[in-house]
């Protein structure tokens, strides 16, 4: 297709296209919700790319379409990759802030969408509370009653997984 | 920020530091935002047709399919009216309007050999719509489309062209390729399932043929019958029965899907990449903003326009069509409703430029006049 903007956009997607996955990944928390979404932000991108690449940051606004993407599908009932909890208990100490880990992603995991995509905004992508507000249509006051909600139930998981082991 | 929150960014995309995205994934994006793009129109366009001033929808209702204020065959062009009574016979014109019944407007995107003329409502804004918007047909006689059938809510999108034939019509389904057999009669039915959304597809004869992944050609004659294959190493350009034209490299290929024969026709030195159509007696294709044809019994090339609108604009997409006698050159807006078009006459070598859409096919030409389709019989 002689379309230089689309060769930019097929570029874009070859070069970003992996960590735009992971971070789908990191966003759902599920590899096959992740595909979904990524696949669908990209190709919204793609339909209005020649709008997208005037911003500054096309990897930002496709991270951010995720975002809203997520929020606006309904829940599905697909499998979850959550990460794996150890067979047994380990009495290894070097051991107990690995488990303490796995514990935290398993609560991680476990989080409702909305927290999630909070966590990822804050946390990953770096936007303050008021930014996220703008990303999620809400008040900045329910952006950090929903991070601290978070946080309350992510410290409360690695807390019991530390006094479990003494 | 505490230690806990800022080992969180890390918690989060740790688990997922050696993912990889599946191998058809990035095609697969490639393949949806091309169609998206190609059929995403500007959420604007109705409401600046009507600022225009084009006749409001009650009036367009009300007006015949034929009358003789359609006669005098001018057309808005570029600038000015163009005159296409030295191209279509002027007492066929009949008009298709584009106001649907609650639905965005007609947008034609396929016309058969028969005057029929598929298409569907205009994508909304987002280039998809949560509804059916349905596959929608005009008939050589003129007036308002009819519905042929429902589709999937939220395939819109992917409904980038269509095709029609005597075996039947041809549409996108998402990535599956669906059909109805012959004028469009009998259940839809999916003819390919592992299409992938795509590669093109066509109608012509007794035949549908389309492209899979980019090597093999696909040919059946039925909507509910089997498919054959071939591997013909190249991607499906155009078709006219019984030759698929095919692309390998810088090279034409044509395949007689009767029983894949297969014969070269000649290498193309555009680097860009032209887009094609055939009937029986040429292939036409329109590369750097020149239009050349093959005549296929001499084996002949040769450049019959230069000047192609918008050639150099990456805002416009070309599409071309080839009817019996003439070739209808499209460069299309891909974000908004806008198009120019070239008609040329290979036998006389006259051309006539449009400011719109225009298609053709057999005997017959399909072009975009305001707010409304004509179609009409081209000269003999």
């Amino acid at each position: 297709m002689p379309d230089k903007e689309l060769a930019r956009f097929d570029d874009f997607v070859t070069s970003r296209l992996p960590a735009l996955y992971r971070y789908a990944c990191a966003l759902t928390g599920n590899r096959h919700d992740a595909e979904d979404l990524v696949q669908e932000a990209l190709t919204r991108t793609g339909a209005g790319w020649r709008r997208v690449r005037r911003k500054d940051d096309p990897e930002g606004y496709v991270r951010v379409t995720m975002v809203r993407l997520m929020l606006n599908r309904r829940r599905r009932d697909r499998e979850r990759l959550m990460a794996d909890p150890p067979d047994r208990a380990a009495d290894d100490q070097r051991l107990d802030g690995v488990t303490a880990l796995a514990a935290t992603q398993a609560a991680l995991a476990g989080l409702p969408k909305g927290m999630r995509a909070v966590l990822m905004l804050r946390y990953v992508d770096g936007f303050s509370d008021e930014q996220i507000a703008d990303v999620l249509g809400c008040s900045a006051s329910t952006v950090r009653s929903q991070a601290s909600r978070a946080l309350a139930k992510l410290r409360a998981a690695a807390e019991a997984q530390e006094e479990s082991h003494g | 920020m505490d230690e806990f929150e800022r080992k969180l960014g890390e918690l989060l995309t740790s688990p997922f530091k050696d993912e990889h995205p599946p191998v058809s994934l990035q095609s697969r994006i490639l393949r949806n935002a091309a169609a998206a793009r190609r059929r995403r129109v500007a959420a604007g366009t109705v409401v600046a047709a009507a600022v225009a001033g084009l006749t409001p929808v009650a009036v367009m209702q009300a007006v015949p399919e034929r009358s003789p204020a359609d006669d005098p065959a001018t057309v808005r062009a570029t600038s000015g009216q163009t005159d296409l009574s030295a191209v279509v016979e002027r007492g066929t014109i009949v008009r298709i309007p584009r106001n649907l019944p609650g639905k965005s407007p007609f947008e034609a995107m396929a016309l058969a050999r028969d005057g029929t003329v598929l298409g569907a409502p205009q994508a909304g804004g987002d280039g998809n719509d949560g509804r059916s918007t349905g596959i929608w047909r005009a008939g050589p006689a003129g007036g308002l489309p009819a519905l042929v059938t429902e589709t999937a809510p939220g395939s819109r999108a992917y409904l980038w062209t269509m095709a029609a034939g005597e075996a039947g019509y041809l549409w996108p389904d998402g990535e599956r390729l669906s059909c109805r057999g012959r004028s469009g009669e009998g259940p839809t039915r999916t003819l390919d399932a592992a299409w992938g959304g795509r590669d093109r597809f066509f109608a012509d004869g007794p035949a549908f043929v389309w492209g899979r992944d980019a090597d093999s050609l696909m040919v059946a004659t039925a909507c509910g019958g089997g498919a054959r294959t071939y591997a013909v190493g190249g991607t499906l350009e155009t078709f006219s029965y019984p030759h698929a034209i095919v692309r390998v490299g810088a090279g034409l290929r044509q395949v007689d899907v009767r029983d894949g024969a297969v014969r070269d026709l000649l290498r193309l030195r555009e680097s860009a990449d032209p887009v094609f159509a055939a009937n029986s007696r040429l292939i036409a294709w329109a590369g750097g903003g020149a239009l050349s044809v093959l005549d296929r019994d001499t084996g002949g090339s040769r450049k019959i326009l230069r000047t192609l609108p918008h050639a150099a604009d990456p805002a416009y997409a070309g599409r071309i069509t080839a009817g019996d006698r003439i070739v209808a050159y499209t460069a299309a807006h891909q974000d908004e409703d806008a198009a120019e078009s070239v008609v040329f006459d290979v036998r006389t070598g006259r051309e006539a430029r449009l400011g719109g859409e225009a298609w053709a096919a057999g005997d017959w030409l399909l072009w975009r006049d305001g707010a409304d389709y004509r179609l009409a019989r081209v000269r003999s």
